[in-house]
């Protein structure tokens, strides 16, 4: 999975947050912040990542273990693609 | 300036600086919806953000309010980073098609602040040659936005849903009374430098001419409005910034040829009373300076809030000041009343709505027709506040008072 083209992150008063541009912002409604580690996802489902990958990446930059991290990239997973930033 | 409005300057003056800075919770008796309103009318309360953000929660401030403060925030920053990245791909098509542009205003001093994404901006401005007007609109054109050009206009307003709108310009001074206009016009296509939107190169005015422009656009502003606090922001940030690239004894010369050395010398003296800036001594007017109007000054500013539109009253004094001339005192009600129904043939003429009686003078009459029904027929003031631009005394004391202001400035 990877994110849609027409999605960017940027870093925005010292917070990272969504922007939609050109038509994407007609189906993206609201603000989507990240925190430190959905942007550390964000920045791995750019290039394209499996869940396992995503689940990798967070275990080699936070001391926990691999259930937390697994049920936190899920939850990350859902909420993206409730908001249909994900391209499956 | 009242305590909260001092509160404000105070934090504004951190937040430009990237500077921590804590009010006194205890002894301030800080009202920080006063503050945010405030903040909000001087289209500041973006700047100040990442600051409270930091204190909010030892402040003293309700939780809605920050959340709608932060909310606020979000909204327009990624508002600005779309249109920022928009007109990135606007620059390279206009390149493409040798079209030289020069990005104005907020698009090249957004960069001097130390959260670029947090200084507001209502639309974006850029300067084309007069021969690349055309050449220009087609391109935009060509991306979605349409045009609405008025007759004799000096720019061309682009619209699209969804995004900021684009003034397009030909002219960077549209108001008469500045001297020499088109002396500054040449220097500033002489004196650019080149910078990148998104990757795509632009050019912007060099610092100098940067600074010179930015008080010309508040001299037209404090003429037919007022400004605030941000407009200010960006004046204290250009001289603390970049003061040691501009050659200030240049700007005194030519803001002298402009006629707006003395205006520049109070703009100056405002900044170093509110934000504690250094005055470039080339603008230290020691015979011009009076602590009377500075005061008068910095209260218009705070009264006026952006583009002086921060309270209506505010906003008729200003129209009865627009629509008044020099002959006439303000409380002379019969002299100004016909002065307000038939205006004089130049004041008409300069407007672009009533431009074609410069070529057709004998239409003044039509004009006069023509505005009244504009006046009649304009939904953004109600009929009730129209009747008193024409009978409320206090309207007139209060375009009485920044008329002197301007005359003083020797801006009118």
């Amino acid at each position: 999975m990877r994110i849609k083209n027409g999605f960017m992150l940027r870093k925005l008063a010292g917070q990272s947050v969504v922007v939609p541009l050109g038509a994407r912002v007609v189906e993206f409604n609201g603000i989507m912040t990240l925190s430190e580690s959905g942007a550390l996802l964000w920045q791995k489902l750019q290039d394209g990542a499996t869940e396992d990958e995503l689940v990798q990446e967070i275990l080699s930059n936070y001391n926990i273990d691999e259930n937390t991290a697994r049920t936190d990239v899920k939850a990350f997973i859902e909420s993206m693609s409730a908001r249909n930033i994900l391209e499956l | 300036m009242n305590q909260q409005e001092a509160i404000l300057v105070r934090l504004l003056s951190s937040a430009i600086r990237n500077q921590e800075y804590c009010p006194d919770i205890e002894n301030e008796n800080i009202d920080w919806r006063q503050i945010y309103n405030e903040a909000l009318a001087h289209q500041v309360h973006t700047l100040i953000y990442p600051l409270v953000s930091r204190i909010y929660k030892t402040c003293g401030m309700e939780k809605n309010l920050f959340a709608s403060w932060q909310s606020a925030v979000f909204f327009l920053s990624v508002e600005l980073t779309r249109n920022f990245h928009r007109m990135g791909e606007v620059f390279r098509l206009l390149h493409n098609e040798g079209i030289s542009v020069i990005a104005l205003k907020g698009m090249v001093l957004n960069e001097l602040y130390p959260y670029p994404e947090l200084r507001f901006m209502s639309d974006i401005d850029i300067l084309v040659r007069a021969d690349d007007m055309e050449a220009a609109a087609v391109v935009l054109s060509n991306v979605g936005y349409s045009g609405e050009k008025e007759q004799g206009a000096k720019h061309i307003r682009f619209q699209m849903q969804g995004f900021m709108q684009i003034e397009l310009h030909r002219q960077l001074i549209e108001y008469e009374r500045i001297k020499n206009r088109e002396h500054f016009e040449q220097a500033v296509w002489k004196n650019t430098r080149q910078v990148t939107i998104y990757n795509d190169p632009v050019l912007a005015m060099s610092w100098e001419m940067q600074f010179l422009h930015s008080c010309l656009h508040l001299a037209s502003h404090i003429i037919y409005g007022g400004f605030g606090l941000r407009q200010l922001c960006d004046l204290v940030l250009i001289t603390e910034m970049k003061g040691h690239e501009i050659d200030w004894q240049a700007v005194a010369g030519m803001s002298a040829q402009l006629g707006v050395f003395k205006f520049i010398c109070a703009l100056l003296e405002v900044c170093n009373r509110l934000f504690g800036m250094k005055i470039p001594c080339e603008f230290i007017n020691e015979q011009g300076s009076n602590s009377y109007y500075i005061d008068r000054f910095i209260e218009d500013i705070f009264s006026g809030g952006s583009f002086g539109m921060k309270n209506r009253e505010r906003f008729l004094a200003n129209i009865l000041l627009k629509n008044s001339s020099n002959k006439y005192p303000y409380e002379n009600n019969l002299s100004q009343k016909v002065e307000l129904l038939f205006p004089s043939y130049s004041q008409l003429s300069a407007r672009s709505k009533y431009s074609y009686i410069k070529k057709y003078p004998v239409l003044l009459p039509v004009a006069w027709l023509h505005r009244l029904a504009n006046g009649v027929t304009r939904r953004d003031i109600a009929w009730t506040f129209k009747k008193s631009i024409f009978e409320d005394k206090k309207l007139a004391h209060m375009a009485k008072e920044r008329d002197s202001l301007l005359r003083w400035f020797e801006l009118r």
